[in-house]
């Protein structure tokens, strides 16, 4: 290891964004895993007293009816010639207790609907943190003061990249290690594990995921902060790159939506998604026939864009960085 | 600051002795900023400036006269539109890595993370150089901050943060230090200590250079000056040789504007002060209680007035401005 990346690694440690960013994240860790309480809880006495209410009403009525809903269901599955059983067999047993009280998912359900969105904060999060690591030195001065130690430009730009990466990672898996143990404590208390088979890949998935993704937004963050050196400039470009790329384009240019960073994030996340475009077929003569037509990104794709996309703002980066005078 | 003997922590011998080739040189050295108007501005006009290797070399100039501007391109923080800079010899800033480690710079204020203590900023530049973390306490003793060096630096006051900046310099036991203006907002006490600090690094055989406006200071602690203005070297050489012979003649007589006429008329530079004149460029005394002789006007009293740093450099600039900010055509000059 050189000793300009040790130091930046030393140096790292003791940022108090990189704590701060830990903190952050954890809490808004702490936020899913009250969403997934909330979905497993059991039915308070109240409820449950309710649904008892609900259930002999039902109990009831399906006494005095179900012969007619039978027959009727039983003309409708010949006329259609659908299958009988699965038609109207549910018709012949009574309600049960589990019908009338609110869903509450298992374990797998509950962990792939609260989980991988844990990625985006972790991104927006990892984002900030990698864009204040360099512009908070170029707003004190330090960075001046660094390079009349460590003068090769292009190395510096580099240790800082890695050293900021390195952080990144701790912080990262503290707070998806945080929400998934937070999740998973929150459904075995609430006994609504279920069946837990298929958790353990949905975890592994999300969490190399969502890791990947936080890595790109911390050297994204690097990128743009040697770029521009403030972090109100870097602010600002984000706010309108989300607001003219990502948002306005697409609404005059509907093929723009495959190459936005919000698509590739998103197949990248999602393992795959689509988007689709007005495609209209038509001639001097004939009426333009016009539909929807659906294009699929893979992760692949997605993930070779924002590969593209960090690239280029790290290059721009190095750029600025070597040839401007530093404060 | 109670500073004590140097102490090197590589131990090996001070490079950068009298009878060396320059530390520092630069050659038609030139910097144009742009403004956000697009008008250019232009900092540092054809410098030519050399830095003879140990001792202190004052760089002096009016506020805005190219002197941080220069400082940062010997230290490869601004790059110069044209021109040469060497430190011992080596290109900047295409060579500067071969020489850093030589070069120790506290530039305008001293700047650090300001969420670190004073010893975790140290320690951070230390492994930047791969120097052992024992130099930190060494350097810390140096400048007598030791038990401070756990407080954040933003809680640091002024004094402690040039005394912290002076010792990241020492880190690299250099054998030049470049001090912009190091003594700006320090009390009395820390004034005469970071000027004793300069003088001794120089008794060394360091190079010290050190910037400033304020000409006492460098009468006081500089072998050797450069004056700049607007950008350009307008003087250089040892304080002696540039004081001597710029001492005024002071004469007392009865018919002051006859004898101003006269003297004027010879070519010199005259001025009054209450009822005497001051007369500048002046060879030699008695050529004005000669001159004054001849046309009847006796002088009752003929002395010499000794220059200082101060008139010398009011002189030099004089002609250039102070400010440094004025516009000329098409370009202006001023401090970045």
């Amino acid at each position: 290891m050189s000793p300009l990346l040790r130091a930046e690694l030393l140096r790292v440690r003791s940022r108090a964004v990189v704590w701060g960013t830990a903190v952050v994240l954890v809490v808004a860790a702490l936020g899913f895993v009250v969403a997934a309480w909330d979905d497993t809880r059991p039915p308070s006495a109240g409820a449950l007293a309710q649904a008892r209410e609900e259930l002999a009403t039902a109990t009831a009525r399906w006494e005095s009816d179900h012969a007619g809903w039978v027959e009727v269901c039983e003309q409708t599955a010949e006329r259609d010639g659908e299958d009988l059983h699965v038609l109207c067999d549910p018709l012949r047993t009574p309600p049960t207790l589990e019908q009338v009280l609110p869903y509450r998912p298992a374990l797998v359900e509950t962990l792939e609907h609260r989980y991988p969105p844990m990625a985006v904060v972790v991104l927006v999060g990892l984002l900030v943190m990698g864009v204040t690591l360099v512009t908070a030195d170029f707003g004190s001065g330090a960075m001046g003061t660094w390079l009349t130690f460590a003068p090769r430009r292009g190395r510096v730009l580099v240790s800082r990249l890695v050293a900021a990466l390195a952080a990144a990672v701790p912080v990262a898996l503290v707070a998806l290690g945080t929400a998934l143990v937070g999740i998973v404590a929150v459904v075995a208390v609430n006994g609504a594990t279920g069946d837990a088979g298929g958790a353990a890949g949905v975890v592994a998935v999300a969490t190399a995921r969502a890791l990947a993704a936080g890595l790109w937004a911390v050297a994204v963050g690097v990128g743009l902060a040697f770029a521009l050196r403030v972090g109100a400039g870097v602010a600002g470009l984000v706010v309108w790159w989300v607001a003219a790329i990502e948002s306005a384009l697409p609404l005059l240019v509907p093929a723009a939506r495959g190459v936005t960073l919000a698509t590739s994030l998103r197949a990248w996340l999602e393992g795959g998604t689509t988007y689709g475009v007005e495609e209209c077929v038509g001639g001097a003569d004939v009426p333009p026939v016009c539909a929807v037509v659906e294009h699929v990104v893979s992760p692949v794709q997605g993930a070779a864009a924002l590969l593209v996309a960090a690239l280029v703002v790290l290059g721009l980066g190095a750029v600025s960085f070597r040839v401007r005078d530093v404060p | 600051m109670s500073l004590q003997e140097g102490t090197t922590s590589a131990g090996g011998p001070i490079i950068g002795t009298h009878g060396d080739g320059p530390a520092i040189s630069t050659r038609a050295l030139r910097k144009t900023f742009r403004r956000f108007d697009l008008s250019q501005v232009v900092a540092v006009e054809g410098l030519d400036l050399e830095v003879p290797a140990g001792g202190v070399h004052g760089f002096l100039g009016p506020n805005g006269s190219g002197k941080t501007t220069t400082i940062r391109m010997l230290l490869g923080l601004a790059r110069p539109d044209s021109g040469e800079i060497r430190l011992f010899g080596e290109p900047v800033p295409q060579r500067l890595p071969a020489v850093v480690a030589r070069v120790g710079a506290i530039v305008e204020q001293p700047k650090f993370v300001p969420s670190f203590s004073g010893r975790r900023n140290l320690e951070v530049l230390a492994s930047a150089i791969d120097v052992p973390r024992t130099r930190v306490d060494e350097v810390l003793d140096q400048v007598d901050l030791r038990e401070r060096a756990r407080d954040p630096f933003r809680r640091f006051s002024l004094g402690m943060k040039q005394r912290l900046a002076i010792a990241a310099t020492l880190l690299k036991d250099p054998d030049l230090l470049i001090f912009d203006e190091p003594t700006n907002g320090l009390d009395p006490a820390g004034i005469r200590d970071v000027r004793a600090t300069m003088r001794r690094l120089g008794d060394e055989g360091r190079t010290v250079l050190v910037s400033s406006h304020i000409l006492a200071e460098v009468q006081q602690v500089a072998d050797t000056v450069s004056i700049v203005a607007r950008g350009r070297s307008v003087a250089s050489g040892s304080v002696a040789e540039l004081v001597r012979g710029r001492g005024q003649v002071r004469v007392v007589v009865r018919d002051v504007p006859a004898a101003h006429a006269l003297l004027t008329a010879r070519g010199w530079r005259v001025t009054r002060e209450g009822g005497a004149l001051l007369v500048a460029g002046v060879p030699d005394p008695a050529l004005v209680n000669e001159t004054l002789a001849r046309e009847g006007l006796f002088a009752s009293e003929v002395g010499t007035v000794r220059d200082d740093l101060e008139s010398v450099f009011l002189e030099l600039t004089a002609h250039v401005g102070t400010g440094g900010t004025d516009r000329v055509p098409g370009v202006a000059q001023v401090r970045p």
